[in-house]
């Protein structure tokens, strides 16, 4: 039966599939072509490896609707023929359980879209091969496996879209195969995704109840009832959470500010649609002029245009460039905690008679057992893993790194390299300069679980960073990695974001979540001079 | 509505039934087809499902078929529900879909060699016998040929499934007159000595005068007319055409 069905299914989509196997050729030479011209096209050309791992911009991606698209191609060329011109009658009809039939034609089907699927997935595989490290090929092997099962999922989900006579049932089938599209396909996938093979299991039987619908029967199984009526809800609201995660427009309500004028804290509230109120919390609402007149340090462009600097405040004049030198921003988001997909960090080597940081031409890794140094020509640099591996192991140095924390850009003024965590949490620096690769470790708080740390090079040299512990401690860093506790009652890093600004007189942390507005004024020492909490107004 | 009752035809020849359809109601939201039908096929006979275009003659094959549900009632093809028939009742059942619906893509031999993995009984001379009547190469593409021939190949399969029980639906759509006769002709030949049992729907009355024995004549709103052939045709003074045209136009 099984060769008899496979034959048939053959003579019908053969054509199909020598276009669909040309146009999988097309899409391989196209991608080979574009990697070949990126990486020719930029030096060094580790900054493509940087941009696939620090900016998520995988080349492939947009090759997953591709895999879409064969998956469309075969389920309508396989069934909508079927169906149109009434031949599913004598699929119905021939001496097979239906169930048999059905599965046997979904099979085959399934065979002729892996093979394509994975002459696609190999080809795309072997040009990254070519022009990037084995890790990330790792995570073009991981993204194109599930780019192919969402692809022999849509083909399941098409076919029992096709073959579904009832037009409820058409629309629920409808909802759960591009619901699922719209919530699988996405940048990056993780272990939890694995709970979607479930459909693989399910959706062979949703579209045996479309086939038996041509026999005005349903599947009566209790079990497929019961999967049914809970993916349905299920989907929905992961539908809608994934609307407001990626589409929903979201903003501030709260921009608060510590005036030095009236040493107080002034806020905008933000009600959307250019529609502000300005005012101090419990006290007066005013007009932007004078909530701008109360922020010098933060206009100090517009008293630029008004010839008023330099600016007299508590009896010291600021300038222009005062402000200008004066002014930081660290911001803190909590989706900053999710880990890199691929852990290869450029290994910047700034040349000390240089003002700018050039790219470099190396990424390092560190394994479980040594650290290795990527290069696109020799695709290892044995000599720098060498170094860097001998260099952790003199500072005692516990594989594997649990985190690696650091600026990734050259577009800095400096580079104080990675903040890296060894298993048992001791704490190293990592670097590179005039060609020299140091590693030390670095002292922080006993007792406490390092949650993050953000290294943010600026010129005042004072402040290198931030770290925040799991018991929502937040931290300075000065310029050595010393780690400052700051006072951020209720601050709590899972949920809020977090922004430290600085002016010539203090440094002010602000953090919300959405609900609740905090913000701590600082002085020069790092002493908390004032706070504020403003709860959003229902 | 007013509805008919039907009159059992009872064969002498032989009681078994094949075909059992009982207190059968069916209708299309509003538009009645049937309503309490009773109707037996038995076996050996050459049954004929008679009306003009729209009247539910495909709608009755398509029940026994399962592809509908009856509203009310039930149909029995081999004593099994018509939505429930095992393997070996379909194997026993050789179906001519309305339109003569085949796999167009594929050649005439892979059309034979397809459908031959599916029956025990696979008679494969009677396929290319059929076939090589039009002398044309077996390599040839279903979709590449004229209806009638398609329609041969299709009768072909039919044959080649040496099955106990043929329902042909409106064989005569599409076909010319010349292939009519061909094909009720070669039906006839087949039939022969043969004890097979033939449910038959068309609106085409003279082909079939030679070849039915029992007929129902169904007229719209669900009125249904049971008789033998010989009882319905046996004024000689019509046509048999005439009359079955007489007697639609009762109504």
């Amino acid at each position: 039966m099984l060769f008899s069905i496979l034959r048939k299914e053959w003579i019908k989509l053969k054509l199909y599939l020598y276009l669909l196997l040309f146009l999988v050729t097309v899409l391989i030479c196209y991608f080979a072509y574009n990697i070949n011209y990126a990486f020719a096209t930029i030096e060094p050309e580790s900054m493509l490896w940087y941009k696939f791992a620090q900016l998520q911009d995988k080349p492939y991606f947009t090759l997953n609707y591709w895999y879409l698209v064969l998956a469309t191609v075969l389920a309508f060329a396989q069934f909508l023929p079927k169906k149109v011109g009434s031949r599913i009658k004598i699929m119905a009809h021939l001496p097979l359980k239906m169930q048999d039939s059905l599965f046997l034609h979904l099979f085959i089907g399934a065979v002729f879209l892996t093979t394509l699927l994975t002459i696609l997935s190999l080809g795309t595989l072997l040009t990254l091969y070519f022009y990037y490290p084995l890790d990330i090929v790792f995570i073009g092997l991981k993204d194109t496996f599930a780019y192919s099962f969402a692809s022999i999922i849509l083909y399941v989900g098409l076919c029992s879209i096709i073959l579904e006579k009832d037009i409820k049932y058409l629309f629920l089938k409808s909802l759960l195969t591009l619901g699922f599209v719209i919530l699988f396909i996405k940048q990056r996938y993780f272990l939890e995704d694995i709970s979607w093979l479930i459909l693989l299991l399910f959706m062979p039987f949703m579209a045996l109840d479309s086939f038996y619908s041509f026999k005005e029967q349903r599947v009566k199984s209790f079990l497929y009832k019961a999967v049914l009526v809970t993916i349905i809800p299920t989907f929905i609201y992961l539908l809608y959470g994934n609307y407001k995660t990626n589409y929903a427009k979201s903003f501030t309500n709260y921009y608060i500010f510590y005036s030095n004028i009236i040493n107080d804290f002034v806020y905008q509230k933000n009600f959307a649609g250019h529609r502000f109120e300005y005012g101090i919390k419990n006290k007066e609402v005013f007009d932007r002029k004078t909530y701008e007149a109360y922020l010098p340090f933060v206009y100090y462009k517009n008293l630029e245009i008004q010839n008023r600097l330099p600016i007299k405040i508590e009896n010291t004049l600021f300038d222009k460039e005062i402000i200008k030198s004066s002014r930081l921003s660290f911001s803190y988001n909590p989706i900053s905690l999710e880990p890199q997909e691929v852990e290869i960090y450029p290994l910047l080597n700034p040349q000390k008679d240089k003002g700018v940081i050039k790219f470099s031409e190396e990424a390092f890794s560190i394994k479980s057992k040594k650290a290795v140094v990527y290069e696109f020509d020799n695709k290892i640099n044995r000599d720098l893993s060498n170094e860097l591996t001998k260099k952790l192991t003199e500072n005692a140095f516990s594989y594997p790194a649990i985190n690696i924390w650091g600026k990734t850009t050259n577009m800095k003024p400096f580079d104080k390299g990675y903040l890296v965590q060894d298993s048992k949490k001791k704490l190293f620096n990592i670097k590179r300069a005039d060609g020299i690769i140091e590693v030390t470790s670095i002292k922080y708080p006993k007792n406490i679980s390092l949650a993050y740390i953000d290294i943010s090079e600026n010129r005042q040299k004072n402040l290198s960073g931030y770290a925040i512990d799991t018991n929502n401690q937040f931290y300075l860093l000065n310029w050595d990695f010393k780690f400052i506790p700051i006072d951020t009652k209720e601050f709590n890093y899972k949920t809020m974001k977090l922004q430290l600004l600085s002016n010539p007189l203090n440094y002010q942390i602000r953090y919300n979540d959405g609900k609740n507005y905090f913000a701590v004024a600082l002085n020069s020492s790092y002493e908390v001079i004032k706070t504020i909490k403003i709860i959003k107004e229902k | 509505m007013v509805v008919m009752v039907v009159a059992e035809i009872v064969k002498k020849k032989s009681n078994k039934s094949v075909i059992e359809i009982r207190n059968l109601s069916f209708d299309y939201k509003n538009r009645l087809i049937y309503n309490n039908l009773n109707l037996n096929i038995y076996k050996g006979t050459i049954f004929g499902l008679l009306g003009k275009n729209g009247v539910g003659k495909s709608t009755l094959i398509n029940i026994l078929m399962g592809y509908l549900k009856p509203k009310a009632g039930e149909c029995l093809i081999f004593g099994e529900n018509s939505h429930e028939l095992s393997n070996n009742t379909k194997k026993s059942i050789a179906l001519l879909h309305e339109g003569f619906i085949t796999y167009d893509y594929m050649s005439i031999e892979e059309l034979e060699k397809f459908f031959s993995l599916f029956y025990n009984n696979w008679k494969k001379n009677l396929f290319y016998e059929l076939v090589d009547l039009m002398k044309l190469p077996y390599t040839q593409k279903i979709s590449t040929l004229s209806f009638g021939q398609k329609s041969q190949v299709v009768l072909g399969t039919i044959f080649a499934q040496d099955a106990k029980l043929l329902i042909l639906d409106d064989y005569s759509m599409g076909l010319d007159a010349g292939y009519r006769r061909l094909f009720v002709e070669y039906l006839k030949e087949y039939i022969k000595n043969r004890d097979k049992t033939v449910l038959i729907t068309s609106h085409n009355m003279n082909d079939l005068e030679n070849l039915i024995d029992d007929i129902a004549i169904i007229q719209s709103g669900g009125r249904v007319h049971l008789d033998t052939m010989a009882n319905f045709n046996k004024d000689k003074s019509t046509t048999f055409e005439d009359k079955f045209l007489d007697f639609v136009g009762k109504y």
